[in-house]
Parts: structure tokens; sequence; C-alpha cells
């Protein structure tokens, strides 16, 4: 086991239905994701993205295989993990395609959420709240309803809330869907620039063959089956 | 730590306030119905305080005066009077009868007493203005809430009543206000028929006349004597039925409003329940509106415990206010009734007490619904 890996997938398979009406949707991944890489997930609607996607975040259990995060096995055939919802608070941070910000919670509450759950002092939540939203450039909306901020400001406070935990793997869901081209290549570089400087790996599920070059790694689904391919050029930051 | 509840609740004040006070208005109705139910029981007694007897002599056999007929001889109290430990008897008569002044019709109970009797019949702490009876003929004491002035004239069968006195709070069992005439009087009422009607009786061989027939012979007992004992000598020696005070409210309690009142307090815990189902279903609704916020907080690792109270929370919350609105409603509707209202605190609390446990209760189905939130709803759009 590598140091510097923060993900690894050995043989995962996923079923639904049982008997003649069973359906493989994922069958027989593996592959190694490092610290700090910019990974994308690509596939036609309907292979199996969200589902992957899901068992990644410990969300929907495979039907074998093993999935390590960081040094810690938590699925090998069956959930190694007892909580599957405290080794999310912890390791994994999550991005949508919409912000998702809970609407009843200002910028600041919605980003101390998480690290107040996991039991982290209030000095310790303020001071990272505060670094985050200095690093994406958002120190002003502190106290500011998601209500109140823009589509892009508010997917930069999802980003700043899935970062809260440092977690090892941040996994996005189509996070520039809703976003035009510009803002989309904003959000990717921003992403990118994520991965390098928090040393957290990002695997960014995409339609878009365009961001394709700004990522480290591409996990394409063909035929239920994962192909990992290294990225055809590297955009600079 | 973030209160979930209180920022839900913040973010959405006026419609939290507008659906506790939407609930709190039903919770009034509730407090209205048991003061209906506590306003019956205390009218129910009010008569029976108000006239300071020890024992009430009826009819043989029956549950009189009120829950049953009773017709005794006017001169039974001069018997009564005899009886071993008795103090003081008089006579007493009962009857409704429908009137009418400028502010409208309602019913009354006539009370028949004789002005010079020993026994008070109308409680002096009630007389709030004038004095009572101290003439034969022609005097009137009336309750408040007839609207008729001290000194007015009122018409009743064929003679004219002056008003003399004006009680507050005297009401019969059923309610009907309180008016006092002398037991000569009364019976003139209840015995003088119409020209057209003695004409008839006469037709048929009837004479007509005053029978000088009574409801009841109330009795003071002397100090010393128990009442109960007392009445049990009279029962016995006089071929009567006879009933201590206490026996005569009991009697009010269980023979005359024992079904108003079981019906009243079924409709009460219906409305109880109907309440109940109205919060869980509202806190279901308001979970349900808050299901993709749900899903995210559990997809990002936020436990069911800390979704689950935030439900209760805000659940208690809606409780409380409810309750607090219900209250000030109920006060405010109160005195537009016609009937009595009796709201008593320990009543309120109770009724809290059961609204706040079932509110806990109900918001079980809220709670489900976090549990059963498949958090993958998140992911995917």
């Amino acid at each position: 086991m590598s140091k510097n890996q923060s993900m690894k997938i050995e043989n995962l398979v996923k079923k639904f239905g049982k008997g003649e009406s069973e359906v493989t949707v994922i069958d027989g991944a593996s592959f190694t994701l490092n610290k700090g890489e910019f990974v994308a997930l690509v596939a036609p609607s309907g292979a199996g993205k969200t589902t992957l996607l899901m068992m990644l975040g410990c969300v929907l259990e495979p039907t074998s295989g093993k999935i390590e995060i960081g040094e810690e096995v938590v699925y090998d055939n069956k959930w190694i993990v007892k909580d599957d919802r405290e080794l999310r608070r912890k390791k994994i941070g999550f991005i949508f395609q919409a912000h998702y910000l809970i609407p009843f919670l200002n910028i600041e509450e919605n980003i101390s959420l998480l690290p107040y759950q996991n039991g982290e002092s209030k000095s310790v939540v303020k001071a990272r709240v505060k670094e985050l939203l200095e690093y994406l450039d958002m120190s002003d909306k502190l106290k500011n309803m998601p209500s109140e901020l823009s589509g892009g400001q508010n997917q930069r406070i999802a980003i700043a809330r899935a970062l809260a935990n440092k977690p090892a793997i941040i996994l996005a869901d189509e996070p520039t869907a809703a976003l035009d081209r510009h803002r989309a290549v904003s959000v990717v570089n921003m992403l990118k620039k994520i991965t390098r400087e928090q040393n957290v790996t990002i695997i960014m599920v995409t339609h878009d063959d365009r961001l394709l070059p700004f990522c480290d790694k591409i996990l394409t689904i063909k035929d239920k089956k994962i192909q990992v391919e290294e990225s055809p050029n590297e955009h600079i930051i | 730590m973030i209160n979930l509840a209180y920022k839900d609740i913040s973010h959405s004040i006026n419609k939290f306030l507008i659906t506790a006070v939407s609930v709190g208005v039903l919770l009034g109705i509730v407090i209205i119905m048991i003061g209906v139910y506590r306003g019956m029981v205390f009218d129910a007694k009010v008569l029976v305080n108000d006239i300071k007897a020890d024992i009430w002599v009826v009819q043989q056999d029956t549950l009189g005066p009120f829950a049953q007929t009773s017709k005794v001889h006017e001169d039974l109290k001069n018997q009564i009077s005899y009886q071993n430990g008795i103090k003081y008897a008089q006579a007493l008569t009962f009857q409704t009868f429908q009137m009418e002044n400028k502010y409208g019709d309602f019913k009354v109970m006539l009370v028949g007493y004789d002005p010079f009797g020993k026994i008070d019949v109308i409680d002096p702490a009630k007389l709030i203005e004038g004095r009572v009876l101290k003439k034969q003929h022609y005097e009137i004491v009336v309750s408040k809430k007839t609207n008729y002035k001290l000194g007015e004239q009122i018409k009743l069968g064929r003679d004219m009543y002056k008003v003399v006195g004006i009680t507050d709070n005297t009401v019969s069992n059923g309610g009907d206000y309180l008016i006092f005439t002398s037991l000569k009087d009364a019976e003139v009422l209840q015995f003088t028929y119409t020209n057209e009607r003695i004409r008839s009786d006469e037709s048929r061989g009837i004479k007509g006349g005053n029978p000088h027939l009574v409801n009841a012979i109330i009795a003071k007992t002397k100090d010393g004597y128990n009442p109960k004992l007392v009445a049990k000598n009279i029962e016995y020696s006089t071929h009567k039925k006879v009933f201590t005070k206490d026996q005569q409210t009991q009697l009010l309690l269980e023979k005359v409003i024992k079904k108003s009142s079981k019906q009243i307090g079924m409709f009460t815990v219906i409305l109880i329940i109907v309440s109940i189902v109205i919060i869980a279903l509202i806190i279901y609704t308001m979970t349900l509106e808050k299901i993709k916020e749900i899903s995210i907080l559990k997809l990002i690792g936020i436990s069911n415990f800390t979704i689950s109270k935030m439900i209760i929370q805000e659940t208690v919350v809606l409780g409380v206010l409810a309750f607090v609105s219900g209250n000030v409603f109920a006060r405010m509707i109160a005195g537009g009734f016609p009937k009595r209202i009796v709201l008593e605190t320990s009543d309120a609390f109770s009724l809290f007490g059961v609204i706040l446990i079932s509110s806990v209760f109900a918001s079980l189905f809220g709670i489900y619904k976090v549990v059963k939130t498949d958090p993958s709803e998140a992911i995917g759009g």
C-alpha cells in the first residue's frame, strides 16, 4: 500500500435484482487513485456513473469487491466500517450538480456543520471556516444566506463545505452541469487547484469532454468495466 | 453545535407562527369544550350551593325537584319544622318561563320562596344591586344577564312585578337565568290559568284554585345534628324522599347533566385526537418539504439523531406556541358564549401535557421519514 494512495478499488461488482431479472451494472472495477489527483468519471447516461459514485461514497453497498479509502479498508465483500455516515463525515466530501446548501443555514453554518458534527471545538471550526472562505475568496459572505448569493458563489461555498472536514476524497457529481463554458472552466480550475494545494483527490462526474484535459486521470465505464487512462493534456492552472 | 431546529424556524418564522396559531385555534376550541364541561358542572351546583339548606324533602319515590318532578303540600313545612334536629323549614317552587324584553327572549327559572323564611335562598354575596324580597307580592329579584334594571316593572302572568334586586352568577342547573318571587306569587303564576281554561275546567266539573303544592321543602338542621341521620329520620316518619345537600348535588351531577357532560367529554376527546392528527400531519409535511435537505445532510454524514432532534424540537416548539395561542384564543372568546365557560389553569396544563407528549409521538411520523430517506437521493439531481 502506497502512502500516497487515497483510494483503491479492487474487483468491485454491483448487481441489481435476482435470478432472471439480475442486472450487472459494474463488473470488476479496479483502480487506484493517488492523493492530489483530479479524476474524471465519464460514461454515457445509464452506464452506471451514479451507481459507481454511490459505492465510492459508501452510500450504496457493492455486491462484492474491496474498497480502501486512504489506508483503511472500508469494504471487503461486506462493510468493514460500522458507521458509514461517520466514514463519510470524516473522509469523503460531496459536491453536487446544484449547490444544495442548507437554505436555513448561513454560509458559516453550512460550512461548519460537519466539523461540529465531528466534535471539533468552536475555535477550530471558526478558524477552518475563515481559512476556507479566504482560500475561495468568499470571506465577505460569512453571514450571508445561500439565497443571497449567485449560483457560482453558492457552488464555491458547496466546495468549501466539502473541504471542511479535510476529506481524503471529494466526489463531485457533475458540478459544472448547470454552468456555462466559462464558469465551468473556472470551477474545474478551482477544483484542480484544490487537489494540488489541499492534497485531496477529486472524482468528478462529467459529460463535458472539453473538461477532460484538465484532469489527471479519466475513468470511463464501458461495457460495465472501468477503463483508466491518463489525461491527454495537462492544463496549466 | 448548530441548533438546526432554531435555524429552520428562524428562517421561516412567519410560516411557522401562522401554522402554530392555526393549530392553537384548534386547541383553543378544545380548551373551550373543557370549559363548557366545567361550566356545566359549576352551573349544576350553583342553586343548591346558593340555597343554604341542609336537607331537601321531596315527593316520595322521586329524585326531585331537579332530576325528577316533585310535588308536596306546602304545609308539609310545618310537619318538617317539628322533626327532631330541624331548626327551620320552608317551601320552594321551581318553574321555567320564557321571557322577552328589548334585548331578546330568554328562558328563566323562577324560584318561589317565603320572603320571611329564615333560610337564605338568594346568596347575599351574589346580590349586586338592590335587596332581597321583603314583601309577599309583586316584587321580583332578577339575574343581571336578563338585562332588567332596578325598579323596572315586569309583566308576569296577569300581574306586574317590580325589580327590587339584581343578582350575578345565579343560574339553574340547566344554565338558565334565575328570577325570584315570593312563594305566594309563584303559586299564583303556576296555578292561575286563563279565563278560557277556567271555563273549560268548570265545564268538566274541575274546580280551580290554588292547591298549595310546592316542589320541595328545604330545612336547616340544628347545630350538632348530622343531616344524614336527620334526613333518614324524616324519610321514615313522613313517607317522603329526603336528601341532604351533598346527595342533592350528587343527583344533579349524576342524573341531570351526566349524559350532556359525557357527550361534551367525548367530543373533547375527539377534538384532542383530531388536533394530534393535524399536528402529526403538519410535522410530516414540514419534514417532506425538507426531504432534499435531509437527504443531503444524511449523505454528507449528519447523523439520524441530529436530524431527528431537529424534528422533535420543532414539534415541541410548535406544540408550545400552539398551546399558548390556543389559551389566548380561548380566553378571548370565552366571554361571548351564552352559557358559563369555566377555564381552569389545571385543565390547561393537563391539556398542555397531553399535547406535548402526543406531539412528540406525532413527530415519530417525521422521524420515520428521516430514517427512511435514502441519502443517495441527493446524488444525480
